[in-house]
């Protein structure tokens, strides 16, 4: 089990993420509705009702959010999400799932991302890019039993476990989909497995 | 009809049926545990081994894997968060919280006796709405389609813990996603950006796998710790708890398994929407909705008793006027034909016992279900406690299988990172994800439904009595949240002083 901390900070009143998401979806469904106007009135007219209606909705979404900063307080959800927070009167929270049963899996996915550190976002991105990126390139039965490899050995996983993981998960995948169902596999640009 | 009952279980129970049904009920579920590939997947690949087959071996073989399909969805909904088909997404709001708390065997023995009890209450309403089929199916028109995929979506949006706007706001994002293609209506290709690949719109299961898939395993390459994380209990022995329980919230399960046969009628819209008002109607009979999202024995109960029951709902216009509602019935339909069966009234006179097998073949593939699950279970609820980086490359393995699988697209498999984006996203800045998903899955039908509306009656499809009726549903949701979100804003207003 690994606990790494982070500081968590305070940010009274103003939710910088509800606005980014609101503004970024507002910009969205205006170039949504703007690209009905060159469409036939058959074909925009639920695009344009559906536009219309979000931003309609995206903008009394901001009207709250002006009024909540200029009250200086926090929608009653974020609150509920943030209570756990506030429990570590270090200022520091640990970045595990939570065990109480009061909060739910999605306030425990909340903590988790917002109390993770910029390291540790990018080893677990760079993780993300290697394993897709690989599949891109090489495909699945090239980058299956390489990165399961690394990621096992790199979080210590011993090697004995590591390669019996890479046999089984690597036998079954072919065996099921390529020998039993006849299924491709993603096969990537650059294909060495002959897939 | 009770001769053709008897007959049609005759039939089932012969010793060539039942073979056939056990292997495809193993077939099923060996295909079914791995996401993308459940219940249209796996029938398509079996059916040219029909060819030749009398009809009730047909249907004991092909029935047999949809119905263990089902609940290989749910599975894998309540261990890993991973839900196998649309229709599984209520499963994972409270499967997978149990699953977190380190419940996972109760949660597994809850929806598997769940789906048993709703397969059994889906067949037995096939098998009560054989002489009354037609009205029932046809009571239904565009608009009443219309309203009951506007009542889910609201549903849903009212289900988004305090931030109806949002889930309102998140829906319309999830309908325009459903948009993307060419418009059947006129054939003008809409948000595709100059991209092939977008013409045909996004597939629904990359977007559910990459929503509910991703966040779940970046989570554990974050914390590196267990499904099963801190939790405090680990009882991966509560299947037979988790079994009991059905019967201990036997009105959850029943009124579940009631919507979901009835609601699994409407073609296309059935199953979808009829796992989310089931969950809705629990919450709003439940003595502790705030429970609900967390890890709620009843909303689980709900979602698993309503998946099966739909499927015995969603057989009803396939037999009755030969309109498939999903991809599986379709492909069942193609099986018909195969096998020389016209739907429709001769489904109800010359051929009843065919229909009246159907309903056996559900409720005996289901039980055998379960008594293949049982031993099962515990090695699976077991997974849940296997540590983070141990799951990581196996849960990855099973997201892009399931993405590319369907139509062995890598497109398919960006398509579901991008939703595994968003689906971050609305982790971390607390942002609704089920209404989003729902919106993609009824985009496509709420817009059918809203053109058919207008062309046939204009806008006087509004006084139908049925869409009045509907509509009065919708109004008194969105007030009875709004009345909830202000008393909990009081509450911890009052917390706080």
């Amino acid at each position: 089990m690994t606990s790494a901390t982070t500081t968590s900070k305070a940010r009274k009143g103003i939710n910088y993420g509800d606005w980014v998401i609101s503004l970024a979806l507002l910009g969205v469904m205006v170039a949504a509705y703007l690209m009905t106007l060159k469409w036939p009135s058959g074909t925009a007219f639920f695009p344009e009702l559906l536009s219309l209606s979000a931003i309609l909705f995206l903008l009394v979404q901001l009207a709250i959010l002006t009024w909540n900063a200029v009250l200086g307080r926090r929608d009653t959800a974020r609150a509920l999400a943030a209570a756990p927070k506030a429990a570590h009167s270090n200022g520091e929270v640990a970045l595990v799932a939570e065990g109480d049963d009061d909060l739910g899996n999605e306030n425990e996915f909340h903590n988790i991302f917002s109390s993770a550190d910029r390291r540790m976002w990018g080893e677990a991105i760079g993780w993300m890019v290697l394993f897709f990126g690989g599949m891109y390139l090489f495909g699945l039965l090239v980058t299956l039993p390489v990165f399961t490899l690394l990621y096992l050995r790199a979080n210590k996983v011993s090697w004995l476990v590591s390669v019996l993981y890479v046999v089984v998960t690597a036998g079954l995948i072919y065996s099921i989909f390529s020998l039993f169902l006849h299924l491709p596999l993603p096969t990537g640009i650059f294909p060495l497995s002959g897939e | 009809m009770i001769d053709a009952a008897m007959m049609g279980l005759m039939e089932v129970l012969s010793p060539h049926a039942m073979g056939l049904m056990l292997i495809g009920i193993l077939i099923g579920f060996a295909v079914g545990i791995l996401p993308g590939i459940g219940g249209p997947v796996a029938l398509a690949l079996m059916l040219p081994f029909t060819f030749g087959m009398e009809p009730v071996h047909v249907f004991a073989f092909l029935l047999g894997m949809k119905v263990v399909t089902s609940t290989t969805g749910d599975i894998t909904a309540v261990l890993f968060g991973i839900p196998g088909e649309a229709t599984s997404a209520a499963t994972v709001l409270d499967g997978h919280p149990m699953a977190r708390k380190g419940q996972a065997g109760r949660a597994l023995g809850a929806v598997l006796m769940s789906s048993l009890v709703g397969a059994i209450i889906g067949a037995l309403v096939l098998a009560a709405a054989v002489p009354v089929l037609r009205p029932i199916v046809l009571a239904f028109g565009p608009p009443e389609f219309f309203m009951l995929t506007v009542v889910g979506l609201i549903f849903m949006a009212s289900l988004s813990r305090g931030q109806m706007l949002k889930g309102m706001i998140m829906g319309c994002v999830g309908l325009l996603i459903a948009l993307v293609g060419i418009d059947p209506q006129a054939g003008v290709p809409r948000y595709v950006f100059g991209q092939l690949e977008l013409w045909e719109g996004l597939g629904i299961v990359p977007i559910v796998i990459g929503l509910f898939g991703g966040p779940e395993i970046l989570q554990l390459m974050l914390s590196k710790e267990s499904i099963a994380g801190k939790a405090t209990t680990r009882k991966i022995d509560g299947v037979w708890e988790g079994m009991l329980d059905t019967f201990r919230h036997w009105k959850v399960v029943a009124w579940a398994g009631g919507l979901g046969a009835a609601i699994g009628v409407i073609p296309g819209v059935g199953g979808s929407v009829s796992q989310f008002i089931a969950y809705g109607q629990a919450k709003q009979m439940s003595k502790h909705p705030e429970e609900f999202g967390k890890g709620s024995i009843e909303g689980l109960l709900a979602a698993g008793g309503n998946n099966n029951a739909k499927d015995g709902g969603a057989l009803i216009p396939m037999i009755a006027i030969g309109l498939p509602g999903s991809v599986t019935t379709a492909i069942l339909l193609n099986a018909f034909l195969i096998s020389g069966l016209n739907p429709g009234p001769e489904m109800l006179t010359t051929h009843l016992d065919v229909t009246f097998s159907m309903v056996w073949i559900t409720i005996i593939a289901n039980i055998i279900v379960v008594i293949l699950a049982i031993p099962l279970l515990k090695p699976l609820a077991r997974l849940t406690f296997t540590e983070g980086p141990i799951l990581v490359p196996f849960l990855l393995i099973l997201i892009v299988l399931g993405a590319y699988a369907e139509n062995n697209s890598m497109f398919d498999v960006w398509i579901m990172l991008g939703a595994a984006v968003i689906g971050i996203v609305c982790l971390r800045w607390n942002w609704p994800r089920v209404p989003l998903l729902m919106g993609a899955v009824l985009g496509d039908l709420c817009e059918r439904y809203l053109f058919l509306s207008t062309s046939l009656y204009g806008w006087s499809w509004i006084q139908r009595p049925l869409v009045i009726g509907l509509g009065a549903l919708v109004v008194a949701i969105i007030f009875k949240t709004g009345w909830d979100m202000r008393k909990n804003a009081r509450r911890l207003a009052e917390t706080r002083a």
